[in-house]
């Protein structure tokens, strides 16, 4: 974290402050105190001094005009002065911020294939994680990225259609609801931002990534696992390999942009999944599930 | 169906084999479908040839090798209207 005076925070509002997130530069216009705190508590430094090239998105976070200036203040997310999104209530501004970037790179980013999943590494172990919202990935991700894990990334695994490389982005991990206590429990060390309630996800609030993932955030990996994870209360912990066409199957239902690379984003998940081992696993326990993912090889 | 109906692979098909289970991905839909090896063998061979009716029984009797007769009539009907429900052949 570094320091953010109220002077700052207007000048943000201004100009901008610009971003870089892996491969991309983001300049973020805001005069809203919690989204600056959000980024200068959760994206390390160096997301900020290390900033070169042209800018990829232009986005801004504003309070609502009208009267909701004053009756349940929204907040606005813009993208090139465009608005996706119907605005939110004004205390989701942070989480509003994260949703809006994900938005934005997965819909700009076709020079990838984008996976809805976590992705990590550790020496040379490349782990996929595709997921559908309440299976566990975000939980086991930050778990393994708190653990010595590398974070590509938690919500897009990005893979390059000219490599097959998994490119990172090392981002806030988003956590909802029960996750939120859980990596609070087991990693109270972690800084982690303010949690809010009452969105469309229940109750979320974000890791910040560990310093390490950041610095080597241009670094790409190999990806060498796909691992459905699928948390269940009462489960064993079981990793159970699966058929690598089911697999690629159901990686082609998380993907945002397999129908815009038509033939060759099917070509580059077939060689994905082709050169991966493919698992299930189900988990409850947090600790036996970082010594299963830790025994990978 | 016609003897002369023409069966052809709709668009270009692509092919991931997992043993006998095998992946098909359409570039006229962009859907993906999981299906069984003699299912894929059969749109292979329409996805490179069309071909008539009459020639795919004849291209079938020789995959299993048996008879053209009513079993492999019926069987052809119900995999070929499964196909065309899938998008994924064209008969006209």
């Amino acid at each position: 974290m570094f320091d953010l005076t109220v002077e700052d925070y207007s000048l943000w509002g201004e100009t901008g402050v610009v971003l870089q997130v892996g491969r991309y530069r983001i300049q973020v216009s805001t005069e809203i105190p919690s989204v600056s705190r959000h980024l200068s508590e959760l994206y390390a430094k160096d997301c900020f001094d290390k900033v070169d090239g042209n800018i990829d998105f232009h986005v801004s976070l504003k309070a609502s005009k009208g009267f909701r200036r004053w009756f349940r203040k929204q907040v606005v997310f813009t993208f090139d002065g465009y608005t996706p999104f119907l605005p939110l209530p004004f205390n989701q501004a942070p989480a509003l911020f994260e949703w809006g970037l994900n938005w934005c790179i997965a819909n700009h980013s076709h020079q990838y294939l984008v996976v809805h999943a976590a992705a990590i590494e550790k020496n040379g172990v490349t782990i996929i994680f595709p997921g559908t919202p309440g299976s566990g990935k975000s939980t086991l991700c930050a778990s393994l990225v708190c653990s010595g894990w590398r974070l590509l990334s938690d919500e897009m695994a990005l893979i390059s259609v000219d490599t097959g490389m998994v490119h990172a982005l090392a981002r806030p991990i988003s956590l909802k609801n029960e996750s939120i206590h859980i990596i609070k429990h087991f990693f109270p060390e972690n800084a982690m931002g303010e949690v809010v309630n009452d969105t469309a996800k229940g109750s979320v609030s974000h890791l910040r990534p560990p310093d390490e993932s950041v610095i080597n955030v241009l670094l790409p990996a190999k990806p060498t696992h796909v691992i459905f994870p699928k948390y269940m209360k009462g489960s064993e912990t079981l990793l159970k390999k699966t058929r690598k066409g089911r697999a690629l199957l159901k990686v082609a239902e998380n993907c945002f942009n397999y129908n815009v690379l038509g033939d060759k984003g099917f070509e580059l998940l077939s060689q994905t999944i082709d050169r991966c081992k493919c698992y299930e696993f189900n988990y409850e326990k947090l600790e036996e599930a970082l010594i299963v993912m830790d025994g990978l090889d | 169906m016609k003897a002369n109906s023409f069966l052809s692979a709709m668009g270009s098909l692509f092919f991931y084999i997992d043993g006998d289970e095998v992946v098909i991905y359409s570039s006229i839909t962009g859907d993906t479908h999981l299906v069984d090896l003699e299912t894929a063998k059969v749109l292979k061979k329409l996805n490179l040839d069309s071909m008539k009716y009459s020639d795919f029984l004849v291209y079938l009797a020789d995959q299993h090798a048996c008879i053209i007769d009513s079993e492999l009539e019926s069987y052809s009907k119900v995999l070929i209207e499964e196909l065309k429900s899938l998008d994924l052949i064209d008969i006209n």
